[in-house]
């Protein structure tokens, strides 16, 4: 047998051990049901019925959201952090329309990120949704939407001394109606398309990587090795009020496909945009929530180094 | 009426690589409150059983008697009561009835008529006892037993065989009155009974004896709570004690509940109540970084056949390369591993002292006052003041009185198991 990307796999892999893509149903790692040291199994609070050892590590911080089955999402602590400071918020509308996508991601190295990345999710989402009632056109109520979501992340109370950081995040929202997909972001959380035809990333990251590669300046692979590769430069935050304006994007979605948001937790494991789409169209379920779960568990697959979310739209 | 329980545990969970023993204090507390669980009770059933032999007659009886009678007037309305006397056999002198005004005046007429002879075989009073407590098997059933005497030799497979059928069913404190009872003998019932062993050096203390006992019986107000303790598979219970207000072995008490799980009796709990326990576990140790559950601790209590779980506690151990954390020991665990310490040496050194063993009983007294200095268990060094001359107590430098009245060296027997709470904040 051989994988998307060419290794060969056995009958029995879990995922391939070359490029990580899932190779079995996914589902969400809820609980461990079975102690490790003897099988027997856990109860309630973690520990072995039988031999009382704690199961580690504790799997929590995995957050779903569905909707329904066309808007899900998933968002994941990931395997090496401590605690996750990712979040997402969906809705949908009027049955119907508009749909509302929002993934944040928070900027480690700030005070309270997990904090930043909930607040700002949770306000856009919002926002969004108001503007959309009162009939506010889609790039103006982003735009609001973001400055709401900044005055927020901006109360957020913390240790204000020395070099401390405030609270910050990434964030890319998306508001969907009419076949058209009107995208804002800061930072380095994306949005792609993925449909059986095409597929393509729809944002470009505020990030130091894209500036000097877009510049001319050096490849992108020797980027991609320089300290600075992750560095972002724009966010959400009270020490970037100036410049907190987003860029914007009108994508018209041409026919049946996939909108996908996702923080960097996911894209850095992938190559680009087209195996993005094989790991989609391998998924081995085709819902949104089942699609969320194939992204985010190839990420935790091929390391899981840092907190995964995804939301997923099918169109 | 409901009651709050409480259950905290102490421990220092860090143990060194290959390290199997877990030691854990767990503090359990009964709160009045709106908010626990409603633990009523049908009725409190309190039990007199008074040594009628011929040792007894004269002062001794005469006090016993005046002590009843004050007894049968204290008793709240609301609670039963019932009398049994004994000497070579048991006498109902008067059966379970309700405490009122009329049954007290004839159960106190009864109690005058009481004549002392006979000899002793306490298996017979308690079998009496028995039949008593067994009507009213939903109350909080506890007695009080009196003796001035030893129990015949030829009681002995009779008594064992009764303390047995009587286990569960009621709790019994037991007094001694005079220097002439064992001890041991004593305690043998007691504990079995979960109840309390002390001395009444004269007959005259009788009463205020007998207040005092009423008194906590009648505070009690939730009956047959067990301690129910879960442990991982292939551990073992090295021991479990109550160890405050006094140390009570509760080792080998255990009745099992399945697989892992055994129940521990505690008896009846009074509001406002507060006793501690000491849990040493031996598990498999695990590698470095693994956390287990050693112990879950829970009071489980019975009413109308309906178990209730009341409160919970987890014991756990945690193996560490860090060594700074590993070595440190619990406060509580010290401390109570010291007064376990503390009763022990005492019954060694008197043990030694009545084999005229003076090099072995002082270095045992000796230490015994070393280590009540040290925890601030004044009572014991009080106690211990009469059995020995001290020089210096924080070292332990003592000298065996020559002449020990036989009422002290049995007061301090009988209350070496009472210990100290360590104090609040440490120093
Ligand atoms: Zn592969
Ligand atoms: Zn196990």
């Amino acid at each position: 047998m051989q994988c998307i990307c060419g290794a060969s796999i056995l009958a029995d892999d879990k995922f391939c051990e070359e490029c990580g893509t899932p190779l079995t149903a996914s589902k969400p790692p809820t609980a461990i049901d079975k102690c490790e040291k003897c099988g027997a199994g856990i109860d309630s609070e973690g520990y072995c019925c039988q031999c009382g050892f704690r199961q580690e590590p504790p799997v929590h911080d995995w957050l779903e959201v569905i909707i329904n089955s066309q808007l899900a999402g998933v968002s994941d602590r990931g395997l090496k952090h401590s605690r996750n400071e990712d979040f997402l918020a969906l809705q949908q509308l009027n049955d119907s329309q508009p749909n509302i996508l929002v993934v944040c991601d928070g900027v480690s190295s700030s005070e309270k990120p997990d904090l930043a990345a909930k607040t700002a999710a949770e306000t856009t989402c919002l926002a969004l949704a108001n503007a959309w009632e009162i009939g506010e056109n889609s790039a103006s109520a982003i735009k609001s939407a973001f400055a709401t979501a900044l005055a927020n992340v901006c109360n957020i109370s913390y240790r204000n001394s020395g070099d401390l950081e405030p609270p910050s995040t990434t964030i890319v929202a998306a508001i969907v109606q009419e076949g058209i997909a009107t995208i804002g972001w800061l930072g380095d959380s994306r949005a792609y398309w993925i449909s059986a035809h095409s597929h393509q990333q729809l944002t470009q990251d505020d990030s130091w990587l894209t500036e000097v590669v877009a510049a001319g300046k050096i490849s992108e692979a020797e980027a991609r090795l320089s300290p600075k590769a992750h560095a972002i430069t724009r966010w959400l935050g009270a020490d970037a009020v100036e410049d907190a304006v987003p860029s914007i994007v009108k994508f018209t979605i041409p026919d049946s496909g996939y909108l996908i948001l996702c923080s960097d937790g996911l894209w850095n494991y992938t190559l680009d945009a087209a195996h993005l789409a094989n790991l989609v169209q391998r998924s081995p379920d085709r819902d949104a929530i089942g699609i969320s779960r194939t992204l985010v568990e190839f990420a935790r697959n091929c390391g899981g180094h840092d907190n995964i979310t995804v939301a997923v739209l099918c169109l | 009426m409901s009651h709050q329980f409480k259950a905290e545990v102490f421990q220092n969970q860090y143990l060194p690589q290959g390290a199997r023993e877990v030691d854990a204090i767990m503090t359990i507390t009964v709160e009045k409150g709106d908010s626990g669980v409603a633990t009523g009770h049908n009725g409190r059933l309190f039990g007199i059983i008074c040594d009628t032999s011929g040792s007894m007659g004269g002062d001794k009886i005469h006090a016993a008697k005046d002590a009843m009678i004050k007894i049968v007037n204290l008793l709240p309305e609301d609670a039963h009561f019932f009398i049994v006397t004994g000497a070579g056999k048991a006498n109902v002198v008067f059966p379970v009835s309700p405490a009122t005004t009329e049954k007290k005046q004839e159960a106190i007429a009864a109690i005058k008529s009481t004549l002392a002879n006979g000899g002793t075989l306490m298996s017979t009073w308690l079998a009496q006892a028995l039949t008593q407590f067994k009507k009213m098997p939903s109350a909080v059933r506890q007695a009080l037993l009196l003796t001035d005497g030893q129990n015949d030799d030829s009681d002995e497979k009779s008594l064992k065989k009764v303390l047995l059928e009587c286990e569960g069913v009621f709790q019994c404190d037991c007094r001694g009155v005079g220097t002439d009872w064992r001890v041991a003998q004593l305690q043998e019932i007691a504990s079995k009974l979960l109840g309390t062993t002390d001395i009444i050096p004269s007959a005259a203390m009788i009463e205020s004896d007998f207040r005092a006992i009423l008194e906590k019986a009648m505070s009690k107000n939730v009956s047959d709570v067990a301690l129910r303790l879960w442990t991982p598979q292939g551990a073992k219970v090295l021991f479990c004690k109550q160890v405050s207000p006094d140390i009570v072995d509760l080792t080998h008490r255990h009745k099992p509940v399945k697989p892992q799980m055994v129940d521990y009796p505690t008896g009846a709990w009074g509001s406002n109540e507060s006793r501690d326990y000491h849990f040493c576990i031996e598990v498999n140790p695990g590698n470095i970084g693994d956390e287990m559950l050693a112990g879950r601790a829970s009071l489980v209590y019975t009413l109308n056949g309906t178990e209730t779980k009341v409160a919970e506690a987890r014991i756990l151990a945690t193996w560490t390369d860090d060594e700074a954390k590993s070595t440190k020991i619990d406060r509580r665990v010290a401390h109570y591993t010291g007064q376990a310490e503390l009763a022990q040496s005492i019954q060694e050194g008197l043990e030694a002292r009545a084999r005229n063993d003076i090099e072995l009983a002082t270095a045992k007294l000796g230490k015994a006052v070393k280590l009540a200095h040290e925890s601030g268990n004044e009572a014991t060094a009080k106690l211990l003041k009469t059995v020995v001359e001290i020089e210096d107590a924080p070292t332990g430098t003592v000298r065996l009185k020559r002449e020990v009245a036989k009422e002290d060296a049995m007061a301090l027997e009988t209350r070496s198991t009472k210990t100290t709470r360590i104090a609040k904040s440490p120093n």
